[in-house]
């Protein structure tokens, strides 16, 4: 199924993100940057700092696009901007080309 | 038992174990089946190895001279058979083609070529059946118990670069494949005879002189000219002593231009070497551990190279360094005590 970008990106607010159980997941960290490979797939991805904190959210409970901006907001506190929005959006959609979250 | 080597076999013996008169092979029917099969041990592969033309077989015998080899049916890794891929085209326009258990997609080749068809047959029945042994493809030497892993694509140099290292004071695990022990995460030998490509038999021939046994030049392959050369006997008869690996160079020759070195994050080196890898998706989860632990272990270099005195150079440089801040810690510790 082929989405437009802005449907897309609709649906993506509009769901329930779920990550699968911890134990489908293993990780390697280094300095830069941290490798997790899930075991459901065989695929390993990159994670970036940023990637990996707002995957952490996940990791706790299923979440909504809009609770999870609250709860990053909340963390940031001052440091948060409006930019951020979007890369958290897109970055959720990245989640679930990967199959790394999925719609609850 | 004294370790049989295919050397020691009579000429008209290892011939009639090797082509154990399969006549009617090309119909799938092994009649005049009257010798039991030639069992090749390479490394932790043992195949079963059995070529229908002589002049194939001629050439594998040359090659394959101080090879551990078997006879009888034991248990094996898997079987090679070098036929033609009908009973008629062993006659009319001669071709040749490969079976060894797994589904067979083998273009076959011409006749002429067999020995090409031979050794890819070798590298394929590895690459589809190895689900035991985390399969890179790279390039593989040993110098004092450290292991050097140099992963590449077909044509980034590296089948030559592990020779020409292997001729000059390193071990040749493996030209084509590094073999990762899933368990102690240790590189398997593997040295079977090395490809070498159009330029680089040359380059190879002149680098070695008489001290080299190679194949003939076969043309019009579907990679060009190709030619086989022995390795090292010390590798070859070390294929049993694996080690552990200390670097990981990405090595690509690239004429014309000066040779560069440069070091890699871990991160850039743990995917090079699973991109690089031929089963990591199928083995899955131990196959990324044994990925992390050789990552641990291992310095990430990506070197180019406009000649192979340059890059056998910049590899030896690296091991040097390596062993110099080896030497430096042992001094500091001493000092410490």
């Amino acid at each position: 199924m082929v989405f437009n970008q802005k449907n897309d990106l609709n649906w993506i607010k509009g769901n329930i993100w779920l990550s699968p159980d911890a134990v489908s997941f293993l990780w390697v960290v280094y300095d830069d940057a941290w490798i997790i490979f899930d075991k459901r797939s065989g695929c390993s991805h990159i994670f970036n700092d940023f990637s990996r904190g707002i995957f952490s959210y996940f990791e706790e409970k299923p979440m909504g696009f809009f609770d999870l901006l609250k709860a990053v907001k909340k963390d940031m506190g001052k440091d948060f901007s409006n930019s951020l929005e979007d890369k958290i959006l897109e970055t959720i959609q990245v989640f679930d080309q990967k199959g790394i979250v999925s719609p609850l | 038992m004294a370790d049989l080597k295919i050397k020691d076999l009579p000429s008209n013996i290892a011939h009639r174990y090797l082509s154990k008169g399969r006549f009617l092979s090309g119909f799938g029917v092994n009649i005049f089946r009257s010798s039991p099969d030639l069992n090749i041990e390479i490394g932790p592969f043992k195949v079963a190895v059995s070529i229908d033309y002589p002049a194939v077989r001629e050439e594998f015998l040359k090659l394959y001279a101080p090879y551990s080899c078997s006879i009888g049916e034991e248990i094996m890794d898997s079987r090679l058979h070098v036929h033609a891929s009908s009973f008629l085209r062993r006659f009319v326009r001669k071709n040749v083609t490969v079976s060894h258990g797994y589904k067979n997609n083998f273009y076959p080749l011409r006749a002429e070529v067999g020995a090409v068809a031979t050794e890819m047959g070798f590298n394929w029945s590895v690459a589809m059946g190895c689900r035991h042994l985390l399969l890179l493809h790279a390039g593989v030497i040993e110098k004092k118990g450290m292991v050097v892993i140099m992963p590449g694509a077909s044509g980034s140099g590296k089948s030559t670069l592990s020779a020409g290292l292997g001729f000059h004071g390193w071990r040749l695990f493996s030209d084509e494949f590094g073999l990762v022990d899933l368990s102690t995460h240790q590189l398997l030998p593997y040295p079977r005879p090395v490809s070498l490509k159009n330029k680089s038999i040359e380059v190879m021939r002149e680098l070695l002189g008489s001290r080299g046994v190679f194949s003939q030049n076969y043309y019009d392959t579907p990679k060009g000219t190709m030619a086989y050369l022995q390795p090292p006997e010390d590798s070859i008869l070390r294929h049993k002593e694996p080690a552990k690996a200390r670097k990981i160079i990405f090595p690509q020759y690239i004429p014309d231009e000066p040779a560069t070195k440069i070091a890699l994050t871990k991160t850039l080196g743990f995917l090079k070497l699973i991109h690089s890898s031929v089963n990591f998706g199928i083995i899955g989860e131990k196959a990324f551990k044994a990925t992390e632990a050789i990552i641990d272990e291992c310095d990430i270099f990506a070197i180019t190279y406009p000649s192979m005195e340059e890059g056998m150079r910049l590899v030896n440089e690296i091991m040097d360094n390596d062993e110099k801040s080896d030497d430096l810690l042992k001094t500091a510790g001493e000092r410490d005590e």
